[in-house]
């Protein structure tokens, strides 16, 4: 027991020896009614770590003065600039121009997105459900938003829009209401 | 770009802010304190209007039209406070801290959109489903990840959105920078007033430089909802510190409507006042009740509908998973890894060196002092929470550590410095709650 107990001391590190050595001398001294100096002791202590603290607090404002610089670029962007920059076509495409599409389909496959896209189709087009898909016969869905490529091969399906490199299709016959 | 900021300064955070003051207009010594009073009605507003707000649309009453009534109340408080005068003193020492380190954070928080997975997954589309819906059903939000999640944070990001008309996530940017202005200034008013001008400034910039914070207040977090809970953890423990029982439980309650997490302080720190009461005063007061109460009426409406619609709030409660797996092992790994985080310089300073050694010298002090026992009870409790959770997750255990520990570890950091902060001050007198 006492050898797994003296295991552990190397992995509490300087940081937590260092407290326990401050609290064992600041401890010691009050036992022996020396308080003023565990007071001293304690406020040295203390100093150094604040001022340390201090120095280190200063070096990351630094840091986050240089980060500020870099944003300021494109601070003055407008919302819809911003938006576009960090969701990229998905906006126009889900948002702009698939949503007033689907605006009444219960849900739709969704096929060759990888999962960032599949999060923005999945919201852009809320309530519409969209489905991360294989195929187009998955799930229990008329409708499919699938690469042009994929969509050149499907007989069976309409085109209904095409934007961006995106096919929103159809099943032919399907019972739509 | 002007439009992106001010609009939703007048038309959500002013609601938020009427509504609060609303409900702090009997509160004396509130009053005291105009900013101090600011930031605590704009989180107490915050998160009553959005809950009413929830409860409007689970009947029928959509977030456009809720909003617009909330324009009505907020105004009303508004003019309430106009005719109460406030003192306010701004001309400090950790203003000045404030006046120079907040504007980089906006700057850099507004120069992009929310980016980071989590937001992508969940809290931004929640706020834009909150936005789309007429009504809110049991399976509204289990399209997304964790549809367990409280919604103060989407609710606001809603309010942001209807106001524009379209997900403008830039606005939804500003409403949560109201969060972050009420948690510095709280933070620096109460420590001006618990520690002094330079000590309190000290501790503003040792908070404010922190990585971890800087990110989740400005940089890749922003738009998630630790740094929320960490802002109503911290908002309650300066009001328990100034004996306002009853805020200080608002507060708190109001942290389980801003992360799954928060149910542990809000249950813990309510039992923690109660039975506190009940210790020294013998019996169950009118203010158990009203504690209780309190914490009730901001807890069940989500608890109630997280359970009703079977929301998938166990993911990491897999109790039975325990008896599965070295456990023991297992436990021991997760406490090693909050070793390793606590002494993190790069990411925490000497936060928890400061905080550790102080609370072991003033040992006894904590354990005499109600109100500052409660604060470490409810820490240990969160804590041992979190230890839980690593231990039982059904996720690979070093991966999901390395995921979440930092952002765990900021639930309770603004606190622990407060706390911290409190210990060196000689000049805070230990009483009872």
């Amino acid at each position: 027991m006492s050898a797994k107990i003296l295991a552990l001391i190397p992995l509490l590190g300087w940081f937590y020896l260092s407290i326990l050595g401050v609290v064992l001398i600041v401890g010691a001294l009050h036992l022996f009614h020396k308080k003023n100096l565990a007071v001293i002791i304690e406020k040295i202590v203390v100093l150094g770590i604040a001022c340390t603290a201090l120095i280190l607090a200063f070096g990351n404002i630094r840091k986050e003065w240089k980060e500020t610089q870099k944003a300021w670029k494109s601070f003055r962007d407008s919302a819809t600039a911003k938006i576009n920059q960090e969701v990229g076509g998905n906006y126009r495409i889900y948002y702009k121009t698939l949503r007033p599409l689907v605006k009444n389909v219960h849900d739709v496959n969704l096929i060759g997105a990888d999962a960032r896209e599949y999060h923005f189709a999945r919201m852009y087009l809320y309530p519409t459900l969209v489905l991360d898909a294989q195929t187009v016969n998955d799930g229990n869905t008329a409708y499919s938003i699938v690469p042009e490529n994929l969509a050149e091969r499907l007989d069976q399906y309409t085109e209904i829009a095409r934007v961006d490199g995106h096919v929103l299709m159809q099943k032919k016959g399907a019972d739509v209401r | 770009m002007f439009a992106d900021m001010v609009l939703p300064i007048i038309g959500v955070m002013l609601p938020y802010l009427g509504v609060g003051l609303l409900l702090t207009r009997s509160s004396k010594k509130l009053r005291e304190d105009g900013l101090e009073h600011l930031a605590v009605a704009f989180l107490l507003g915050a998160g009553v209007f959005t809950l009413w707000q929830f409860l409007g649309l689970l009947v029928g009453i959509p977030v456009f039209w809720s909003l617009r009534l909330g324009w009505l109340v907020g105004f009303i408080g508004c003019i309430d406070v106009l005719r109460h005068r406030s003192t306010f003193r701004i001309y400090t020492i950790s203003t000045l801290v404030i006046l120079v380190i907040l504007p980089l954070f906006f700057i850099r928080s507004f120069s992009r959109i929310m980016y980071t997975w989590d937001t992508r997954a969940f809290w931004v589309p929640k706020m834009f489903a909150l936005w789309q819906m007429d009504r809110l059903r049991p399976d509204a939000l289990t399209a997304f990840n964790h549809p367990e999640y409280p919604l103060l944070l989407p609710m606001s990001g809603a309010n942001a959105f209807s106001l524009f008309g379209f997900p403008n996530e830039v606005g939804a940017k500003v409403v949560l920078f109201g969060f972050t202005i009420a948690l510095i200034v709280l933070f620096s008013r109460f420590l001006e007033k618990t520690v002094g001008g330079w000590k309190a400034a000290f501790w503003t910039l040792l908070f404010l430089s922190l990585f971890i914070v800087r990110e989740h207040l400005a940089g890749e977090y922003v738009g998630t909802a630790d740094i929320l809970m960490g802002t109503y953890l911290a908002a309650g423990a300066t009001q328990l510190l100034q004996k306002r029982k009853l805020l200080a439980l608002a507060l708190w309650s109001l942290a389980a409507w801003t992360k799954s997490e928060g149910l542990v302080w809000a249950v813990s720190t309510t039992g923690l006042v109660v039975i506190h009461e009940v210790l020294s005063k013998k019996k169950i007061s009118i203010s158990s009740y009203q504690a209780l109460g309190t914490s009730l009426l901001v807890i069940l409406p989500w608890f109630l509908y997280n359970k009703f619609s079977k929301l998938d709030s166990s993911q990491y409660f897999k109790f039975k998973e325990i008896y599965a797996r070295p456990w023991v092992e297992y436990a021991i790994y997760s406490v090693h890894a909050f070793r390793e985080e606590f002494r993190n310089l790069e990411k925490w300073n000497f936060v928890f060196y400061l905080f550790i050694l102080k609370s072991l010298l003033s040992f006894r002090r904590i354990a005499l002092d109600e109100r500052l026992r409660i604060i470490y009870l409810a820490l240990a409790a969160q804590l041992v929470m979190y230890l839980a959770i690593f231990t039982v997750t059904p996720e690979e255990q070093a991966t999901f550590i390395a995921a979440a520990i930092s952002r765990l570890t900021l639930h309770f950091v603004p606190t622990v410095l407060l706390v911290t902060a409190v210990l060196f001050s000689p000049a805070y007198k230990q009483t009872k709650v």
